[in-house]
């Protein structure tokens, strides 16, 4: 309870609101302009939290997480296409809605239900933590190995569909990772014999490379840089009622399980939350037909789902170190550079930060509603910024965050060549996100298998003779092969009938 | 034979993988180790790259006669590969410019280059472009050299 006074009291800090409320409206602009998303603002602003205090750096961090999730459904109501992939379906309902007449309420209810997802998210998050956290603290390297090993596996093959792709993008990532000194006995690895590889290959220069630098340059090689014109007008009140809410409780209640677990499977995050979610109160719902046509229920599906995705995606990365989505990745690696380690023990070991990322969400979470709706009559003025303007800005705060990540050129030169890497990912449809999350967890995975040797005399055998460690392995082995097993038997069926 | 963008892919990254396993066994080994060592986790990667960009290949055999397939249609059109290559040559001069001039002299030579080529042949108004440039260069070196003390590349000729 100490500790959670404590943190409440750091998280009221005026230099804490004001950094988070700040990165928080950026991170709404960042969420409503296509191409741009929070997560990729974090990555910009990664580098600045280096030379702050934590909690400083922190409460930039999550601002821009909350505001960027929120801010996605804007572009998707006013002109039908996604701020970022969190909100897809937020446009099958959203968009026609404005067309309709409707862009106010759709808005309105895009903010809120935005909100709802978040901040109920985060105080499941906050209840299941710490229990987590206990049971994880009672395995053992193999399962811990093996959990790390599920995670990836899991990524690799639910994130596009095809496993053998996503299985790829988590071998460079593996392979990416083992430049440097080898996490058990410091031997080098890959370093071509150049000082500066001796450190490894570092996080912010590949996200930055992989996310920022290739939506900039694959934008500007495919044309994609203007948007429609908004035409909605009346934008002003608040647009919806009480009633619009309380009649949908079932779509609210069943779309915030749904986010909240799909936000909690490592890696998947809002992108998948919103989709699945959308289908699911879709298929329950008495008026299936008018789904589609700008009805309240899509928007609120969409919108509480990829909320409620935060809180799921909290709960694996404050108690077992493994990010949900990728801007928890990012908030993992600032807990790196800032001298905590991620995992089981961090829970313990400091509660007074764990409360504070809570308390700091759901401060971010109050301010971007509050924001929100008090300037909703100014959200097509957001997808006016000339993107040319935008970009250069972008890519400049690119070089000066590989840069200043870890003082050197050699990181700058890394994340153009990582720009190169998703250039050839995007030509294969290779997902990026197992590459992120295989290249994180690396070098946990490695020196949990090794130190799984080194602790027995009985080689590999534990790996698969203790009963958790079993059955992480079998789930990784089962999501590769269920496709396979689902789609021949599906075959079969057809031929009998 | 006439591979398609996906297979292509699947070459370079059978390449990448068969050049790090040929550099693998040059990873020094403690002797007497208990465990599997260093060289263990590189065979994993490359084994998985290599594993499944063979089949990858083998997937999208004939999938660029499939029009619901993505390997139907071409990346990019002749134009998109012209203004890729530009925008990646961008990216290589400054990460050149950076080393050499330093962030005060190439970020605006580099800022404005981009917003002039972001602008695909768009208007530019130029005032705006050069208080663009002015205020973000200025901006991000106090910000950082300054106020949080963080060094910003200064170049090699200065």
């Amino acid at each position: 309870m100490d500790a959670f006074l404590s943190s409440f009291m750091t998280s009221l800090d005026p230099l804490n609101l004001l950094l988070m409320a700040v990165c928080a409206v950026i991170g709404v602009i960042f969420g409503a302009i296509p191409g741009l998303s929070g997560g990729m603002g974090m990555t910009l602003i990664l580098p600045l939290t280096f030379g702050m205090a934590m909690y400083n750096g922190f409460s930039m961090l999550l601002g821009m997480y909350v505001g960027g999730i929120s801010g996605s459904f804007i572009a998707a109501v006013l002109v039908g296409i996604p701020g970022s992939a969190s909100s897809i379906a937020t446009c099958y309902d959203g968009y026609p809605m404005s067309q309709k007449g409707q862009t106010s309420k759709a808005l309105a209810l895009g903010i809120i239900c935005s909100f709802m997802g978040t901040f109920f998210s985060v105080i499941v998050a906050m209840l299941l933590s710490g229990p987590i956290a206990d049971l994880a603290l009672k395995l053992g390297p193999w399962e811990l190995f093996s959990l790390c090993f599920c995670a990836v596996v899991l990524v690799a093959s639910l994130s596009r569909g095809n496993a053998v792709k996503g299985l790829i993008g988590a071998g460079i990532g593996l392979l990416a990772a083992c430049v440097g000194m080898d996490p058990v006995t410091a031997s080098l690895r890959f370093t071509f014999d150049s000082v500066y590889a001796q450190g490894g290959i570092d996080m912010v220069a590949t996200m930055l490379g992989i996310y920022a630098l290739l939506q900039v340059t694959a934008d500007f090689a495919k044309g994609n840089q203007k948007l429609p014109e908004v035409k909605a007008k009346d934008l002003r009140g608040i647009g919806v009622t009480l009633r619009d809410f309380t009649s949908n409780v079932k779509t609210i209640v069943v779309s915030f399980v749904l986010g909240l677990w799909i936000g909690f499977l490592p890696g998947m995050g809002s992108g998948l939350a919103n989709l699945v979610a959308y289908a699911q109160c879709k298929s329950i719902s008495k008026n299936q037909e008018e789904w589609g046509t700008g009805i309240p229920q899509g928007v609120m599906a969409s919108e509480v789902s990829n909320n409620a995705a935060i809180g799921g995606a909290l709960i694996p990365m404050m108690s077992l170190g493994i990010p949900g989505d990728a801007p928890t990745a990012l908030l993992l690696s600032g807990l790196i550079i800032h001298g905590m380690q991620p995992g089981p023990l961090l829970i313990s070991s400091h509660p007074e930060f764990v409360y504070f990322t809570f308390i700091m969400v759901e401060l971010a979470a109050i301010f971007v509603v509050v924001s929100e709706l008090l300037t909703k009559r100014w959200f097509p003025f957001l997808l006016k910024v000339p993107y040319h303007y935008l970009y250069s800005a972008i890519l400049v705060m690119c070089y000066v965050g590989a840069y200043t990540s870890t003082s050197s050129i050699f990181n700058v030169f890394m994340m153009v060549f990582f720009l190169f890497i998703g250039i050839l990912f995007q030509m294969a449809d290779i997902p990026a996100s197992p590459m992120i999350l295989a290249f994180i967890l690396a070098e946990n995975l490695e020196s949990y298998f090794r130190k799984g040797f080194s602790y027995t005399d009985e080689g590999i055998l534990p790996f698969f003779t203790r009963p958790v460690s079993l059955a992480f392995l079998l789930l990784a082995a089962f999501s590769v092969f269920w496709p396979v097993i689902s789609a021949k038997m599906q075959q079969k069926k057809k031929a009998k009938v | 034979m006439k591979l398609n963008r996906t297979q292509v892919v699947g070459v370079i990254f059978l390449l990448i993988a068969a050049f790090f396993a040929a550099m693998t066994p040059s990873i020094h080994v403690i002797d007497g180790l208990y465990e599997p060592g260093p060289r263990i986790f590189p065979y994993l990667a490359e084994g998985i790259i290599a594993v499944c960009s063979i089949i990858m290949i083998i997937q999208a055999r004939g999938k660029e006669k499939d029009p619901t397939a993505p390997e139907s249609k071409p990346y990019l059109d002749k134009a998109g590969w012209k203004r890729l290559g530009l925008a990646s040559a961008l990216m290589i001069a400054y990460a050149i410019l950076l080393t050499v001039l330093g962030f005060l002299i190439s970020t605006p030579i580099m800022t404005l280059a981009f917003i002039f080529v972001l602008s695909s042949g768009e208007k530019v108004n130029k005032i705006a472009a050069i208080v663009i440039t002015a205020v973000l260069t200025v901006g991000i070196y106090f910000l950082f050299t300054e106020l949080f003390s963080i060094p910003l590349p200064s170049g090699i000729l200065f």
